[in-house]
C-alpha cells in the first residue's frame, strides 16, 4: 500500500478501479480511495472488480461527491500511516495537526448540502459502508433534531404523524420528561 | 459475477429522500446519537421512531449514566403511618395524564388504615416500599407505576469516619452525585463532606467540605410568609397540598429557579442565643450536582456546598401529628416501562 513521500508516480502506478454510477458514467479513482469504501474493499479482495463496479444504488452526482470524500480522507489515511512508522518529533505533529484541522474544515465544507443531498450521500455512505462518511453525515442528521419538539421534526423532515391520540397520550405519560 | 456486463440502469429517487426512506439501522445511528430528552421527544415523531427507539432500546443505553433528573423525595415520618413525597407541585395537565407520583403508593392496593407503611430504599427510579400490616416488601416504580423485582451489586469500601465518632453521634451518609460517590457526615450542626478518589492500586476519601452551619437563619423566609401560606404555596410543596397549588410550575428541579436565601460565607457558628435546631437532618445527596438537601425542623434547603449557596424549598411537616423525619430518599425518576405487575 501507499507509503508516505512515495509521491504521485506510485499513486497512479497503483491498481485503479473504475466505478460505475447508476446514470452510466465512469469514475477511475485509485485503489486507496476505493477501499474506503468496505463493499468496494470485499469486491477487491474476491477479484469481481475488472470491468469495473457498478453501483446501481448511487446516481453520477452524489458518486462524484463521495468520491471527492474518499479521495481526501484517503490521504489522510497515509499520511497517517506515514507519521507512525517513521519520525514523530514536535514539528511533526505539528503538521499532524494542521492536516488534522484542514480535514474537519474540509468536512465542514462537505457538509454543507441541501437535505436531499444529505440524505442520498447517508444512502450512499450505508451502501458503501463508508464508516467515516456514514458517521459525518449521520451527526449532521442528530444535530438537526437535537433539542426540537416532536412537531419542529415533523416539519422540518415531511414525516407523517401516524401515531394514534392514544399512542401519543401513552408515550407521553412514559417520558413525560421530555415535554416539561 | 460479471460486473461489466450489468448495464442497469435503475431510477434512484434523486429527490427529496425523506428521512423515512432511511435503512432501520442509519436510523438508530442517528437516534443513538441524542441526548436523552431529544431521545425521548423523537419517539414521539412517528410509530417508526417510536419502534427504532422502544425496540433497539436506546433509552435503556443511557440509564447507564446519572439520572437526567430530580424529581422530589420520599420521607418516612416517626409515627405518622405513611411516607409523603415532596416536591414541586405537578401541573394539573401531566396531575390527569397519570403521571403526579403518588406518596401513598394507593396505586399497589388501597388504602388500609393504621398501616404503617415506608419506603425502604430507592435506585434507578426504583422504589422499594414497605406495608407493616401485610408484612409486604414492595419494588414499585413509581413514575410508570408499575411493579417490578430488581436485583443490585454491593462494594465495601471503608468509611472516612471511624467508629469513636460514631459513638458521639455523627450520622453518615452515602451516594453518587455529580463526580462519583460522595460521603457525608453531620454532628450537631457541623457537615463534612468527602469524595471518593478511586486509583487502581487504592481509594481513599478527600476531605472536601467542613463547615458548621447556621440553619436558624433559614427561618427568615418562613416569618416572613408565614407558615401555613408556605407550606401550601412554598416552590416545594407535600403530595398533600398539591391540588391548592393552582400554578402549573416546572415539575423538575433546576438549581436557577428556587430562591436563594443565604450567599454569604458561612463562618464559624458565633451565634450565642443558640436556638432550635441542634441538628438537622440529611434529606441527600443531588444525583448530578454537588448539592446535598439538609431540613432544620421543617425547613428544606438545597445546599451548594462547593459555592455555599443556600436555597429555599418549602416546608417538610404534614399536618397531622408526627414527630419529625426519620428518613428520605431523593427520587430520580425511571422511565423504563418493561417492569410489569
Amino acid at each position: 500500500m501507499a507509503s508516505a513521500g512515495s509521491g504521485d508516480e506510485k499513486a497512479a502506478a497503483a491498481a485503479m478501479i473504475t466505478l460505475i454510477s447508476s446514470d452510466n458514467e465512469k469514475f477511475e479513482v485509485t485503489e486507496a480511495t476505493a477501499t474506503l469504501s468496505q463493499t468496494i474493499r470485499h469486491m477487491i479482495e474476491d477479484g469481481c472488480t475488472d470491468g469495473g463496479v457498478p453501483l446501481p444504488n448511487v446516481t453520477s452526482k452524489i458518486l462524484a461527491r463521495v468520491i471527492e470524500y474518499c479521495k481526501k480522507h484517503a490521504t489522510a489515511a497515509a499520511g497517517e500511516e506515514g507519521s507512525s512508522s517513521s519520525f514523530s518529533d514536535a514539528a511533526f505533529l505539528e503538521v499532524d495537526r494542521a492536516f488534522l484541522e484542514e480535514l474537519e474544515e474540509f468536512d465542514d465544507a462537505f457538509l454543507e448540502v441541501d437535505r436531499a443531498t444529505l440524505f442520498d450521500l447517508i444512502l450512499a455512505a450505508n451502501y458503501l459502508d463508508i464508516k467515516g462518511l456514514l458517521n459525518l453525515t449521520c451527526q449532521k442528521v442528530a444535530d438537526s433534531v437535537k433539542g426540537k419538539t416532536p412537531e419542529q421534526i415533523r416539519e422540518m423532515y415531511n414525516i407523517v404523524n401516524d401515531l394514534t391520540p392514544e399512542e401519543e397520550a401513552e408515550i407521553r405519560r412514559e417520558t413525560q420528561w421530555a415535554f416539561e | 459475477m460479471q460486473p461489466a456486463s450489468m448495464e442497469t440502469r435503475q431510477t434512484t429517487v434523486a429527490a427529496a429522500a425523506p428521512l423515512a426512506a432511511l435503512p432501520d439501522d442509519v436510523l438508530e445511528d442517528i437516534l443513538g446519537r441524542l441526548p436523552a430528552r431529544s431521545l425521548a421527544a423523537s419517539r414521539q415523531v412517528c410509530k417508526a421512531w417510536r419502534d427504532i427507539v422502544d425496540n433497539r432500546r436506546l433509552l435503556l443505553r443511557l440509564r447507564r449514566l446519572l439520572p437526567h433528573s430530580l424529581h422530589g423525595f420520599f420521607v418516612n415520618y416517626v409515627d405518622h403511618g405513611r411516607a409523603h413525597f415532596f416536591a414541586r407541585p405537578t401541573p394539573a395537565a401531566a396531575a390527569a395524564a397519570g403521571t403526579r407520583i403518588d406518596g401513598e403508593f394507593s396505586f399497589i392496593e388501597p388504602e388500609q388504615a393504621y398501616s404503617p407503611k415506608e419506603v425502604a430504599d430507592h435506585c434507578n427510579g426504583l422504589v422499594l416500599y414497605w406495608d407493616d400490616h401485610k408484612c409486604n416488601l414492595y419494588m414499585c416504580n413509581p413514575t410508570t407505576q408499575r411493579l417490578s423485582l430488581s436485583d443490585g451489586k454491593y462494594r465495601v469500601i471503608k468509611s472516612p469516619v471511624d467508629r469513636a465518632e460514631c459513638y458521639k453521634g455523627v450520622q453518615s451518609f452515602i451516594g453518587r452525585s455529580e463526580k462519583g460517590v460522595y460521603f457525608a457526615s453531620i454532628h450537631i450542626r457541623r457537615l463534612r463532606v468527602w469524595i471518593l478518589k478511586e486509583c487502581p492500586d487504592q481509594t481513599e476519601w478527600i476531605l472536601k467540605h467542613d463547615r458548621v452551619l447556621k440553619p436558624d437563619d433559614w427561618w427568615g423566609v418562613v416569618c416572613l410568609d408565614g407558615y401555613y401560606q408556605v407550606q401550601c404555596n412554598g416552590p416545594w410543596i407535600l403530595d398533600d397540598y398539591y391540588d391548592n397549588g393552582k400554578r402549573g410550575r416546572n415539575v423538575d428541579w433546576s438549581s436557577d429557579d428556587d430562591d436563594i436565601i443565604y450567599t454569604v460565607d458561612w463562618e464559624e457558628n458565633d451565634n450565642k442565643q443558640d436556638m432550635y435546631p441542634q441538628s438537622f437532618h440529611f434529606l441527600g445527596f443531588h444525583p448530578y450536582k454537588e448539592v446535598i438537601f439538609l431540613a432544620a425542623i421543617d425547613v428544606v434547603v438545597a445546599y451548594h456546598w462547593n459555592t455555599l449557596k443556600v436555597q429555599f424549598l418549602g416546608l417538610l411537616s404534614p399536618n397531622e401529628y408526627n414527630h419529625g423525619v426519620y428518613d428520605s430518599f431523593v427520587y430520580t425518576p425511571c422511565y423504563d416501562t418493561r417492569h410489569r405487575g
